[in-house]
């Protein structure tokens, strides 16, 4: 491993910033569709960071970031799920706030008030829907069907076969559309 | 053509993958066949509620610390992999400053009790506080007779590694109880570097209705 001379932290941190920051909004978004909530794709994002901070001058040669980014942070995402299915890590989260807050999580078990909102409209029911994915399919979804890229893209990013991706989509899209018809908007839409 | 020629291209067909000519006949025969027609407004309607999905956007602390943030955890980690031949000395004074609470009491001398109900999953938390940030200290769960974690059925104790950051740390267990589960004491174990700490709750096996709160998963 490279070391990082003290002495150009400040400019390269500089460099990583002017590289990355115009991607971060999406980095995010991506990151949220894959994860589902707020603090594990920050979670999931701050991870990428650390990982790609010391790659910033290989970042600088990339002639195209974005795809590159988006297959960076699958594969940290991948990795995260696979390190999650061999231990039970995600029974432990941190708490920040006051004391009181921190016995409030230990009392509710409770949906809070947004939680509930969600699951009363279309799109909280998708979010669900999209959660009961397994990772490789929320990732061909995500890149597919909600952001826009074609099959042929997503072949360059993350290096699967087209009719591999093909495959993941269609099981992935029945797998949406059975736990979508199970819920009431599905029903009222065939009065 | 026929609905099982053009039902398994309706997919293709709104992804723009047909060809021209093959991409008019299944419109026309969507247009002729109302369960092709419904299926295909069914695709419709999945792939609009897709491409509409609000677009969350990180916050504005977090656009502020990231880079810097990452900066700062990548040259650690670096430091971390260079001094990590020589850290085992350092690492005894940290085990000092292991800090685990049972947080709603304080006291370890009774431990509280949680009713859980037979045979449905739900939550049981306990909270620890560290003093400082714990890489990868030991949890292990000892468990009553036939009380169980979800995922780990017949499993009575289990270990994994896992990193607490600094405060508090919320552990939540999805117990499930057998209906002959007698209860008895869940115990939870953190070891770092020598250093180990234990709490304990009295899991007490109710009749379903008495259980004010769980959580449906």
């Amino acid at each position: 491993m490279s070391s990082i001379p003290l002495t150009t932290f400040p400019t390269q941190v500089a460099t990583f910033e002017a590289l990355l920051a115009p991607e971060l909004d999406m980095l995010y978004r991506i990151a949220y569709r894959f994860t589902a909530n707020a603090a594990d794709a920050e979670d999931l994002l701050q991870d990428l960071l650390v990982k790609l901070y010391p790659k910033t001058d290989e970042l600088a040669t990339v002639e195209t970031l974005r795809p590159w980014l988006i297959r960076a942070l699958r594969n940290q995402y991948v990795d995260s799920v696979r390190k999650h299915r061999r231990s039970p890590s995600g029974w432990l989260r941190s708490v920040t706030g006051s004391d009181d807050e921190v016995l409030a999580e230990l009392r509710s078990g409770d949906p809070t008030p947004e939680e509930a909102a969600l699951k009363d409209d279309l799109q909280g029911r998708l979010q669900q829907a999209l959660a009961g994915l397994n990772a490789e399919h929320r990732v061909v979804v995500t890149l597919h069907d909600v952001e826009g890229y074609r099959l042929t893209e997503i072949q360059s990013m993350l290096g699967v076969p087209v009719g591999t991706l093909k495959s993941r989509l269609h099981r992935a899209r029945a797998q949406l559309r059975a736990a979508l018809e199970m819920e009431p908007l599905m029903q009222r839409r065939r009065v | 053509m026929h609905c099982e020629q053009v039902q398994p291209l309706i997919e293709a067909l709104l992804d723009d993958e047909l060809d021209p000519a093959t991409a008019s006949n299944v419109h026309a025969h969507c247009a002729a066949c109302p369960s092709c027609q419904t299926q295909r407004r069914d695709e419709q309607m999945l792939r609009q509620a897709l491409r509409t999905l609000p677009a969350p956007v990180p916050s504005e602390a977090f656009r502020q610390r990231a880079f810097v943030r990452a900066a700062q955890l990548a040259r650690r980690r670096q430091r971390w992999t260079a001094w990590a031949g020589t850290a085992v000395a350092a690492s005894l004074a940290l085990g000092v400053a292991l800090g685990v609470q049972w947080r709603p009491s304080e006291s370890m001398a009774v431990p509280p009790t949680v009713a859980i109900s037979v045979d449905s999953l739900q939550p049981v938390r306990l909270s620890f506080t560290a003093e400082r940030s714990l890489q990868g200290a030991t949890l292990t769960l000892v468990l009553p007779d036939r009380i169980e974690l979800a995922g780990f059925p017949g499993q009575q104790s289990l270990s994994w590694q896992a990193d607490l950051k600094q405060g508090a740390n919320l552990l939540e267990l999805p117990v499930v109880a057998h209906a002959d589960a007698q209860g008895g004491e869940l115990i939870a174990r953190i070891r770092h570097n020598g250093a180990e700490r234990q709490v304990s709750v009295r899991l007490q096996v109710v009749a379903a209705a008495l259980v004010p709160s769980t959580l449906n998963l």
